[in-house]
């Protein structure tokens, strides 16, 4: 049983009878032993004047050595209830006279030594030696032996009051502490109890009663103060509760707003998805609806012009030209009706290549030659230096110089038409202008304003006179936008025009984002049945610092590079990853690179991957015999290099790089797919 | 007489170029969809076929693939015909394994000019 | 001077022969030895008036009429001895002599018929008078020494002491055979 742990009261109590006792025995205690020294001392000195009286009283028998009358002397001690023995000793010591009463012995002979007055307690007597003298002269020597026993009834009677006393104050200590410790405990039950009762209920309005005035009171009233505070927390918190709910509710009516917003939203935009799906499916449709009755048309009349010819019926061949012409009509009008629609749907996309520019010009105006001839024109084409490839939606630049072209043609007679190329850079940014001038009919102001509007051919009367849409230029405009270039015009009426449109060299699409510099090589991807990995290169060449130059590059134009030293290895990965190009060194440690590119050529699966050789040793021919669709000479001409990866990238090359020549005819004729006017 | 398959769904296509591609000279073999193009190219051994793609069913993608990876098929080359010049198409075709490939509707120089330039090479292949 | 001298010398001698005497006669001389011891030991007890002493220091005098049987034994018992600062000076005296210088008178046993004049003679002084005769405390004298079974008892005359002006304290009546007489021969014990 800890003290700590006692009850308030129970400590109270304990420590005021603690105190209490404490006090009183000592008190008590104190003044018993006082007592009994005192007296012990006031019986000493009884004793010693007893001895002294008797001493004086024996001190002339004791001269005259009268025994009888010295023990009578003696005797006379009887009153003396205490005295337990009186021996009178002769001066050598020898017993001259005694009393002793009861049947104890004398005491045992004083030592020689102690004649002397004096005292002592010994065995539980209380001997006193008195020297007798008799006129000064020392005749003998009293010993007066006491049990004390008054002394010793007197302690005992002490002790017996003293633990009755003790007892009864205990006990009225007890009664009284028992009464007083009310006086703390009871604030403090209380205050217990409050506390209690407020914890359980978590009722803070109670407040504790607070009658006192001392420590306990001020506990109280801090406990008071203490709980008011708590309860106005409550309450502030109860109310930042209702708050925090209210504006939770709001919030979550908000969300659910949202959400509901949101899903409205979404319905929307399926909708809207839905409907560019359906604008998509219906152009596409109407697309390949509209052209196939109408390629019938063409075809059948191309078909029966042919065998029209053969047969020799030249009448009909001219009714049949007119129904391919007037096919042909119908046809570039739903082709432009098509684009525009397609434009407006947004649905016109941007198919972005690298191209060289030269030919394809050097091919427009061969298919227009016939168009000029018609209103006896001469075209004269000029190629600036430097008008070298660019990167832009081939079809859409050649439908808007076509456009421009024919447009010239059409509006010019016996004219020159003019078309000039050349780079320019403005605005930090490198471009190609392409130049169409006539020395046509011009245009007007007021035409002007109208040009690249769709659907407002600059006069009625002009498309009856001079055919077309209309919507040519709108076209081509749009597409010149798309490209992040522009078209211009300048014209005089009745001297002529000159159209001017400025496209980037490269044309980057909305939302492409630049090749990132930090390619890393993705885990291999297993190659889909004959398909080439899209942005894999693969790099054969034994010189460690080679291969890493090559990574580094290629890596910039956004490719995955996979690189070996060695030959064996590098068909193995060819075979594996299909990479859509490998550039091969022709110097390799296990294998000759002219025998890899052999075996790269001969495989049915890796032979339509283009090989680029690279080497120090200038064997052109060599390598384009062998098949290589490449060849570069080291130290590599990174630009080049890039060129070709992109042109390889795009697929421009014919699948077949044995085929030069046919590779170069490939091209032409893909560039005379006459799908637009 | 070289005998050239044609695999296309358009009735009237079929009819022109046909015709037409007989006029030239060449026998041809007409297939209306893709599995009547596998069966007749495995069956009738054309020197080339025209591959029309998109056709019913399995396109032309597929037929051709079917085509190249079979070792009785895979030496006859094949135009893929396709509405898109893409330079996306031109690279499937390619990957896809076709010889050649050309836009319609069909410019029939053009065409033949094509034709007669992979019956030149597999004769000499 | 030459007389004292002589007296020392006779004295000496006497003490001489006295403790040759004594040394042969040691029952008799402890007898005396004891009753000389007594004698002190009676001035001890026995207060004299102021008058009887000139002096705080006067010498007690012990004068000695008729035999003396302690001989040089009182002598060397009280030599140097004090009662009361008063030191003892011991004179033999003729009969005829004046007494009334002792304060202390030892009748010897040789006047013993003549003792009644004595005693007349001293009666009012303060002069504590001792003897072995018998019957002298009856007759008026104040201690007498006895022998009883061997042992040396006194009488002691109260009156006389009181008449003779001389206290003698109760410690030494009890020890004594007291007795109680008017002088004229009446006993009251």
């Amino acid at each position: 049983m800890k003290l700590q742990n006692l009850s308030i009261k129970r400590k109270l109590m304990l420590i005021t009878m603690l105190t209490s006792s404490v006090a009183l025995l000592l008190s008590s205690a104190s003044f018993l032993i006082y007592d009994l020294i005192s007296f012990r001392h006031l019986l000493t000195q009884d004793l010693e004047t007893q001895a002294q009286i008797i001493g004086y009283n024996s001190a002339a028998a004791m001269a005259f050595k009268d025994e009888p009358v010295a023990t009578a002397t003696l005797a006379a001690l009887k009153a003396k209830e205490d005295i337990v023995a009186a021996v009178l000793y002769t001066p050598d010591g020898k017993i001259f006279a005694q009393y002793v009463p009861g049947d104890k012995a004398a005491p045992a002979v004083v030592p020689p030594k102690l004649y002397r007055t004096g005292y002592r307690f010994e065995g539980g007597y209380f001997d006193v030696l008195h020297d007798v003298t008799l006129n000064g002269e020392h005749v003998g020597t009293l010993l007066l032996r006491s049990d004390m026993r008054e002394w010793s009834r007197r302690a005992k009677r002490y002790a017996l009051i003293f633990f009755i006393f003790v007892f009864a104050s205990g006990l009225f200590a007890l009664l009284l502490s028992s009464k007083l410790q009310r006086m703390i405990s009871r604030p403090i039950l209380q205050l217990e109890d409050t506390i209690r009762i407020v914890s359980a209920n978590k009722n803070y309005e109670i407040r504790a009663e607070n009658t006192y005035g001392d420590e306990i009171g001020r506990l109280m009233d801090g406990f008071n103060n203490m709980l008011a505070e708590i309860q106005q927390r409550d309450t502030a918190l109860l109310n930042a509760n209702d708050q925090l709910h209210a504006r939770t509710e709001e919030l979550e009516r908000e969300v659910a707003q949202r959400q509901q917003a949101q899903e409205e939203l979404l319905k929307a935009k399926h909708a809207a998805e839905e409907a560019s799906r359906a604008k998509s499916a219906f152009l596409a449709n109407m697309s390949h609806e509209l052209r196939t009755p109408l390629n019938a048309i063409i075809g059948y009349s191309e078909m029966l012009e042919e065998e029209t010819r053969e047969s020799g019926n030249t009448e009909a061949i001219q009714d049949l030209q007119k129904i391919q012409t007037a096919g042909k009509h119908l046809l570039s009008l739903i082709n432009d009706v098509l684009d525009l629609s397609k434009i407006e749907a947004g649905k016109m996309t941007l198919h972005l290549e690298i191209f060289d520019v030269p030919p394809m010009i050097r091919q427009i105006v061969t298919t227009l030659e016939p168009a000029a001839t018609k209103n006896s024109n001469v075209i004269n084409v000029r190629v600036a230096e430097g008008v070298d490839s660019m990167r832009a939606d081939i079809t859409k630049v050649r439908q808007i110089l076509v456009n421009l072209v024919s447009n010239a043609c059409k509006f010019t007679d016996s004219g020159t038409i003019s078309v000039n190329v050349e780079p320019i850079t403005a605005e930090g940014q490198d471009w190609i202008r392409f130049e169409v001038c006539d020395t046509g009919i011009g245009i007007t102001p007021k035409q002007r304003k109208q040009l690249f509007q769709e659907f407002a051919q600059a006069d009625t009367s002009i498309s009856r006179k001079y055919g077309g849409t209309g919507l040519g230029l709108a076209i081509s405009h749009r597409f010149a936008q798309m490209m992040n270039g522009h078209i211009d015009v300048e014209s005089e009426p009745g001297k002529g025009s000159t159209f001017t449109v400025l496209l980037p060299v490269e044309v980057k699409s909305e939302g492409q984002e630049s090749p990132s510099s930090e390619t890393t090589l993705e885990p291999a991807k297993p190659p889909r049945p004959g398909a080439s990995n899209q942005d894999t290169i693969l790099v054969i060449d034994d010189d460690a610092t080679c291969r890493d130059l090559m990574s580094r590059s290629l890596n910039k134009l956004g490719l995955n590079v996979i690189l070996t030293g060695s030959g064996e290895e590098g068909i193995e990965l060819a075979r594996r990853m299909r990479p859509f190009a490998i550039t091969l060194d022709v110097l390799l440690p296990d294998r000759d690179g002219w025998s890899v590119l052999h075996e790269l050529k001969t495989d049915p699966e890796l032979s339509s991957i283009p090989v680029i050789m690279l080497t120090i040793i200038d064997n052109e021919s060599l390598a384009l015999s062998m098949g290589a669709s490449n060849y570069l000479v080291k130290p590599l001409d990174r630009e080049r290099l890039a060129v070709l990866i992109e042109k390889y990238r795009a697929g421009r090359s014919s699948k077949s790089p044995n085929r030069n020549s046919s590779n170069r005819t490939a091209e032409k004729r893909e560039e005379l797919a006459p799908t637009k006017a | 007489m070289p005998k050239i398959l044609l695999v296309e769904d358009n009735e009237m296509n079929r009819d022109m170029l046909s015709r037409r591609l007989q006029r030239k000279g060449y026998a041809v073999v007409m297939a209306h969809d893709g599995e009547q193009g596998l069966e007749f190219a495995r069956s009738e051994s054309p020197d080339l076929i025209l591959m029309d793609i998109s056709l019913p069913k399995m396109d032309g993608w597929q037929v051709t693939r079917f085509l190249k990876s079979n070792p009785e098929t895979k030496g006859i080359p094949v135009i893929a015909l396709t509405a898109h010049a893409l330079s996306t198409d031109r690279q499937k075709a390619f990957e896809i394994g076709c010889d050649d490939y050309d836009t319609k509707p069909v410019e029939f120089g053009r065409l033949s000019e094509k034709i007669e330039h992979l019956l030149v090479e597999k004769s000499v292949s | 001077m030459t007389v004292r001298r002589l007296i020392i010398f006779i004295v000496m001698m006497m003490l001489g022969q006295a403790s040759y005497a004594w040394a042969q006669d040691s029952e008799a001389s402890s007898e005396y030895l004891i009753k000389a011891g007594y004698i002190y030991n009676f001035a001890k007890l026995v207060e004299w008036p102021a008058t009887a002493f000139a002096q705080p220091d006067s010498p007690i005098v012990i004068g000695i009429v008729g035999n003396d049987p302690f001989g040089p034994i009182i002598d060397k018992v009280l030599e140097g001895k004090k009662v009361n600062g008063h030191p003892f000076l011991i004179k033999r005296l003729k009969p005829t002599a004046d007494v009334k210088e002792c304060q202390i008178l030892f009748i010897g046993s040789s006047l013993g018929s003549h003792v009644a004049d004595t005693i007349r003679l001293t009666r009012g002084t303060p002069i504590l008078t001792i003897s072995e005769i018998p019957g002298f405390a009856d007759r008026g004298g104040i201690i007498n020494l006895t022998l009883e079974q061997n042992k040396v008892r006194f009488e002691v005359n109260v009156d006389a002491a009181k008449e003779a002006d001389l206290n003698i304290s109760s410690r030494l009546l009890v020890l004594a055979k007291v007795i109680q007489q008017s002088g004229d021969g009446r006993k009251t014990e």
